[in-house]
């Protein structure tokens, strides 16, 4: 279809990267044949993740500090915003979203059936098998506590896959710079009044993405850190 | 007079004027510092005056009441200087951000000319 290419440039895949080099590469790649405008923002990282991007056909860009992830999120979406873009992935660095799932995310943005889709991996048997159980609990958790926080109850409270139309994109900016963003997300989208959609994902775990990803100690700071945000 | 009162005066004197030099130009804060002085060296000189002050609020001893005034003003500093580290991390946010964007480079655009080709290379 003429037309399909530039459509597909206008969608930009926002990654935030803090250290990801070793991973960055493979999780890039398999995005390019699509055409999105895939946006990498280095959070400060100490390791050579420009280098390991090097000729592929990304857009980078590079805090000079490290801020977190919710700020890495938010610049991406404000460059995004400012390039023109007509949708808005967020997707994770370390390898666990399938590339393929980015277009059905989009169709029912673009069938203006709501505003925000975010992934679960709680919506179908097979993906929920590949949770490890201890996660399968830790998540479980999220939910609730995501829920009674924000009043936004979802099947999977803590999963990076998102993506939203520009619309949507420009109603959020993320002030948790941390890893609260998943939490403060959720309550921009119900203040804003955008329509959420959840969409099956299959999460891919690696040892990779176990050892970066949150450990249960991590999520009682991260809730605290909301709380106290709330409260103050 | 005994040995502490000069110690508790010098001290009370010393951290008012390091405040007033370094960290006060607000009117505020100013009339804040000279009461703490005020205050301050009142009760250094006549103890008595805080258990009189004591007594009167229905608290047994002034040590006590010290004490108690104490918990709110740590408190209160605790949320100043939350709030305040918290204005600069936007501000730091804000700042990186903006250099982020700026900055941004384009690795390799395909079709490119040659001089999009290196990491450092800015976007139009």
């Amino acid at each position: 279809v003429t037309g399909s290419a530039s459509a597909a440039s206008k969608v930009f895949v926002v990654i935030p990267a803090f250290n990801e080099s070793q991973v960055l590469a493979s999780t890039v790649w398999p995005l390019l044949p699509y055409g999105y405008s895939v946006v990498v923002v280095d959070d400060g990282s100490s390791d050579n993740s420009a280098a390991v991007l090097r000729d592929l056909p990304v857009l980078f860009l590079r805090h000079p500090v490290n801020l977190g992830q919710g700020a890495a999120l938010q610049t991406g979406m404000q460059f995004a915003l400012g390039r023109g873009a007509e949708y808005v992935v967020h997707f994770d660095a370390d390898g666990q979203h399938p590339a393929a799932s980015i277009d059905s995310f989009l169709e029912p943005l673009r069938r203006g059936e709501c505003d925000v889709v975010t992934g679960s991996r709680f919506l179908t048997a097979e993906d929920q098998l590949l949770v490890p159980a201890a996660r399968r609990w830790l998540l479980r958790g999220a939910v609730v506590v995501s829920g009674l926080l924000t009043g936004v109850w979802l099947s999977d409270a803590h999963n990076g896959f998102r993506a939203m139309t520009t619309e949507a994109a420009r109603k959020i900016h993320l002030h948790e710079n941390g890893f609260a963003h998943a939490t403060e997300f959720l309550d921009q989208v119900r203040k804003a009044r955008l329509r959420l959609k959840e969409m099956p994902v299959p999460i891919r775990y690696t040892s990779y993405s176990q050892a970066k990803g949150q450990s249960a100690s991590n999520s009682v700071n991260i809730l605290l850190e909301i709380l106290l945000r709330k409260l103050l | 007079v005994t040995l502490i009162q000069p110690i508790l005066v010098g001290a009370i004197l010393v951290v008012a004027m390091v405040h007033l030099k370094a960290f006060s130009s607000r009117l505020l804060s100013r009339a804040a510092t000279l009461l703490f002085v005020v205050l301050g060296v009142a009760f250094v000189i006549n103890p008595d005056l805080t258990n009189q002050l004591a007594h009167l609020v229905g608290v047994g001893r002034g040590t006590d009441l010290v004490l108690y005034a104490l918990f709110p003003a740590t408190i209160s500093m605790f949320l100043h200087l939350y709030r305040r580290n918290r204005q600069l991390e936007e501000k730091l946010t804000g700042m990186a951000r903006h250099i982020a964007i700026q900055e941004a480079a384009r690795l390799r655009s395909d079709g490119s000319s040659a001089d999009e080709n290196s990491a450092g290379a800015r976007l139009a």
